[in-house]
């Protein structure tokens, strides 16, 4: 180490400076890991404590236990909030996939008169905040008697979804040659078959991405659920959370942390088996 | 929300050389085979538009409509009441706290989430060996997975004083072990911490997508001539990223505004009205006070403000585009 010797001697200060200087990236990587993993931590190792334990302030649990989790999955209608929650969630990305795949394709390669109106007026709603619309949705579902179903819920999920895929997906089906396509057509493949044999194969990666946010969305989603039903045969996990949360009184906090963390695996394990594709993806939609 | 411009661009170049459909019609088709070529893109948007329209466009009429009602259980017959309902909500005093604390939270929130995207989208620009690199990208989107129901139950164990790490960390200086979501002024730095902490990682990738496009050759240009690092972020990572900054203060902006789930998680607006924010109020005004034609004036208020905000922050970083 010829350099250590050339080097000059530095105040604390300056020394403090240097270091900072050459390591600020690793400054940088504890800042971060340390602001996004912190809370979640510290709810991670509160859910294998004992109730009263959390009290004491201990970083780790002493006595690691499960107990928190074996209550959430025995708590009253957790499995029933769990099976609506995936229900609402399966059936309004298998929808909102669908309807947006033939809405991109003919984006993507029909040229028709007011495509460009049709498309800005499917792209709008990606400005208008979904709770905003609480009070005349309300009013809506009310007067079609949809109220307390999970078919108000499935739509409103759905169309929620609908405009970024559709944005996302129009820009994967424009990006693949139209050869393929051509050649089908010459072979007599209607227009549908070329969508569903061609184009779809070859936009998986897009799919699987529009699919996870749409699942995200519904997954999480916790407004609605609150607003128009009434009844466990619809609402959700997040509901529920947030009634466990609501409770007036002494918190079983390892209860509620487990409960919390528990509602968050699903939708984390589908990322990181996709987070490839959703990364790209979701960075392609929300900057082009 | 904010590529429209773009994205007519491209579409209009997709039109101009997409093939007619009609010169894929081989001989003999029926007048019904015209009718389906013309028809089918129609169809094929007819189930996306038609969902949309129901639950975005229909709602935002009728929502405006029943602005200009008196709307309540009690007025069945809605007698129409033209801007009444909006010079009643100019006179509330909950009106305006709602919307003091909505300007203090989305100001709090883009203040300190911009900071922090910037660093991160710069650690995860320049984080050494790809693994770490790509381990970051991906576990860094972790609070955007979550619910914000979750994040807010989290949030409220970690500034519990008893049992969360608030408590522990009560040598230092501004942390006396008092409560936090109980009082009014730190109940709303908590819900900032708590909302940046929550949408912060989304405006990270923007960034950092950002960041990915800048052309290499610029700094190595500017490092030849002897450039410092503060002055290569300055004058050439700032001003290429102008437009992927403004997209993030369009997002900061959007998703605090709106904030819902997570503020009614942690403190329901409280304590008193202290964090009630616009969406809460709106809310409360619907479903505790059934009165619907205020709470749709809300409604219209939050979306004109959403909407003047996001093109405000695109017009404004328009100029170095």
């Amino acid at each position: 180490m010829s350099a250590e010797n050339e080097r000059p001697l530095r105040t604390p200060v300056q020394a403090v400076r240097h270091f900072l200087g050459s390591n600020i990236i690793w400054v940088g990587v504890i800042l971060l890991i340390v602001w996004t993993f912190l809370p979640l931590v510290w709810s991670i190792t509160a859910s294998f404590k004992t109730p009263n334990e959390v009290y004491t302030f201990g970083i780790l649990p002493e006595d690691p236990s499960a107990d928190s989790y074996r209550d959430v999955f025995n708590s009253r209608n957790f499995w029933r909030y769990m099976y609506n929650s995936m229900f609402l969630a399966v059936i309004s990305t298998f929808v909102s996939v669908t309807v947006s795949a033939f809405a991109a394709y003919a984006f993507a390669r029909f040229a028709f008169r007011f495509r460009h109106t049709l498309l800005l007026l499917i792209l709008l709603p990606r400005l208008i905040p979904r709770v905003s619309l609480i009070v005349p949705l309300y009013q809506l579902l009310l007067s079609l008697g949809l109220m307390n179903t999970r078919t108000a819920l499935i739509v409103t999920y759905t169309a929620s979804a609908i405009p970024l895929a559709t944005w996302i997906l129009v820009g994967f089906f424009a990006a693949l040659p139209k050869d393929l396509e051509e050649a089908a057509a010459v072979d007599g493949a209607s227009r549908f078959q070329q969508l569903w044999k061609i184009v779809l194969p070859l936009s998986v990666p897009g799919l699987v991405t529009v699919g996870v946010l749409a699942f995200r969305d519904s997954w999480n989603e916790f407004p609605f659920v609150l607003a128009f039903t009434s009844g466990a045969d619809q609402r959700t996990l997040p509901y529920a959370l947030f009634l466990l949360s609501d409770t007036v009184g002494l918190q079983n906090w390892p209860l509620v942390n487990a409960f919390a963390l528990v509602t968050i695996i699903p939708i984390l394990v589908l990322y990181l088996r996709f987070e490839k594709h959703i990364v790209s993806g979701l960075t392609s939609g929300a900057v082009k | 929300m904010t590529q429209l411009p773009e994205m007519t661009r491209e579409g209009r170049q997709a039109t101009g050389d997409a093939p007619s459909d009609s010169t894929r019609a081989r001989g003999g088709r029926s007048a019904l085979g015209a009718f389906n070529d013309v028809t089918r893109p129609y169809r094929y948007i007819l189930p996306a538009s038609s969902l949309v329209f129901a639950v975005f466009a229909y709602p935002i009429a009728r929502g405006f409509s029943t602005s200009l009602h008196i709307d309540t259980p009690r007025t069945p017959d809605r007698p129409f009441v033209g801007a009444d309902n909006y010079r009643d909500l100019l006179q509330d005093s909950d009106f305006w706290n709602s919307f003091q604390n909505s300007v203090t939270f989305v100001l709090g929130t883009i203040a300190v989430g911009m900071v922090l995207a910037m660093i991160f989208a710069l650690v995860l620009h320049h984080a050494p060996f790809s693994p770490l690199k790509r381990g970051l990208r991906a576990l860094s989107l972790a609070p955007w997975l979550i619910s914000g129901v979750a994040a807010a139950t989290m949030f409220r164990f970690l500034f519990n004083p008893q049992v969360g790490l608030i408590g522990v960390l009560d040598f230092l200086p501004f942390i006396d072990g008092g409560t936090w979501l109980g009082d009014p002024f730190r109940a709303v730095v908590v819900i900032i911490i708590a909302n940046t902490w929550y949408i912060t990682p989304f405006s990270t990738l923007i960034l950092l997508a950002g960041m990915q496009t800048i052309d290499p050759d610029l700094y190595e240009a500017a490092s030849i001539d002897g450039a410092s690092g503060v002055q290569l972020f300055r004058h050439i990572t700032l001003p290429s990223l102008a437009p992927h900054i403004a997209l993030t203060l369009v997002y900061f902006s959007f998703a605090s505004w709106n904030t819902f789930d997570l503020v009614l998680t942690m403190t329901a607006g409280g304590p008193g009205r202290a964090t009630e924010v616009m969406a809460l109020y709106m809310y409360r005004l619907a479903f505790t006070n059934l009165n619907f034609s205020t709470a749709a004036g809300v409604m219209m208020v939050l979306l004109v403000l959403n909407i003047f905000f996001s093109i405000f922050y695109l017009k404004s970083f328009k100029i170095n585009d």
